[in-house]
């Protein structure tokens, strides 16, 4: 499997994004200030495309 | 429902109205756009997954410094389990929990059929399918991993918050404030004390049950944060009247009510895996599934838990009066 196909199901992988999430709010919460405006709209967004 | 809703949110102070504009952004505008959205030729898993990540991130960062303090080891060893659990059951399905040459109900051995392909073929009454309840025990044998992993979150939660209330009596005031907030139920007549006691325990069930299409998320969290204040709320007890008042003051209800409730959870639990295997394209028979859930909530959790919340309003007050 090469880099960008693996990099793909990567971002596909909802587990795999969950533990980064989790990771980077614990570790470099900084950006949640912009973040933040962002929820309902993110909302949103899976709401359609589910 | 609306109306339960309304009863329980004007309590928190969000109004009606922001409750009509959430709803309006986050159930009939998607709903409106998925029309649309269905066309654009892209992955569908991408833009959902963005949406998690986001939230999922925000979430965590505005609630860092609380995590860090104290529930970071709850929700790591929660988050833990849950994925074990997953990598478990995923890499060896489950199988088939009816004896060989009878008909399968929930799953095959080789793809995660579930649910109600266990419709297929069977009796219909009124357009509704007939499930035996010993259809419904198959079931539950078929989740018996995820009802033994709320089982063993919910215990280690509340250990773990009996002794955390012993260590720092500062977090656990911080969490008895929580309920604090529910006091205004006592002055109420019993009948509606009863009332509020089961719409509360099964507007919690229905939403760890249903919600747990979120990646489990919801029951987990419901799961843990409950375990944790049985067991913040066990010590504060223990050391003020001891051991027989907690028996006294918890089994009577709760023999009915802590088993309907973990299996809410553990359903909830089900759907997600069943959600996390439709996103990576297995089989999986997710409507089915859900409406497997809407069966249980209807059948079982609804009556059960108008039972224990009976008997938690007439019952183990004098339970407890008999052991003071």
């Amino acid at each position: 499997m090469n880099a960008k196909k693996w990099a793909a199901s990567l971002l596909k992988n909802s587990s795999f994004i969950l533990l980064l999430s989790i990771a980077l709010g614990l570790a470099f919460p900084g950006p949640v200030e912009v973040t933040k405006g962002l929820i309902t709209p993110a909302l949103m967004l899976m709401m359609a495309f589910s | 429902m609306p109306a339960i809703i309304f009863v329980f949110t004007s309590q928190t102070g969000i109004s009606l109205s922001y409750l009509v504009q959430i709803s309006l952004s986050l159930i009939l505008l998607p709903a409106l756009a998925s029309r649309a959205v269905a066309r654009i030729p892209i992955n569908p898993v991408l833009p959902i997954n963005l949406g998690f990540f986001l939230v999922t991130y925000t979430v965590i960062g505005l609630n860092h410094g609380a995590l860090w303090q104290g529930s970071a080891t709850v929700a790591a060893i929660a988050l833990a389990c849950t994925f074990a659990n997953a990598l478990r059951t995923g890499s060896r399905p489950s199988v088939s929990f009816r004896r060989p040459g009878r008909d399968r109900l929930f799953h095959s051995p080789h793809i995660h059929k579930t649910a109600l392909s266990l419709n297929k073929g069977r009796a219909r009454l009124k357009g509704r399918y007939c499930l035996s309840i010993k259809d419904d025990l198959a079931y539950l044998k078929s989740i018996r991993i995820f009802i033994g992993l709320s089982v063993f979150i919910f215990g280690l939660t509340t250990v773990v918050g009996y002794y955390a209330a012993a260590v720092d009596p500062e977090l656990a005031s911080n969490w008895t404030k929580e309920l604090e907030m529910l006091k205004w139920i006592l002055d109420q007549p019993p009948i509606l004390i009863m009332m509020i006691i089961f719409l509360k325990n099964l507007l919690a069930s229905a939403m760890a049950m249903l919600l747990g299409l979120g990646l489990g998320l919801i029951p987990l969290l419901v799961v843990t944060s409950n375990g944790f204040l049985l067991g913040i709320v066990g010590y504060a007890t223990v050391q003020k009247a001891g051991w027989i008042f907690l028996a006294a003051g918890i089994l009577p209800h709760g023999i009915i009510e802590l088993p309907v409730v973990l299996i809410s959870i553990a359903i909830g639990f089900r759907l997600g895996y069943l959600l996390a295997l439709t996103l990576a394209k297995e089989k999986a028979d997710l409507s089915g599934e859900i409406r497997m859930a809407f069966h249980f909530l209807v059948r079982y959790v609804a009556p059960l838990l108008f039972l224990a919340a009976a008997i938690e309003t007439f019952i183990t007050p004098i339970a407890i009066s008999v052991v003071t």
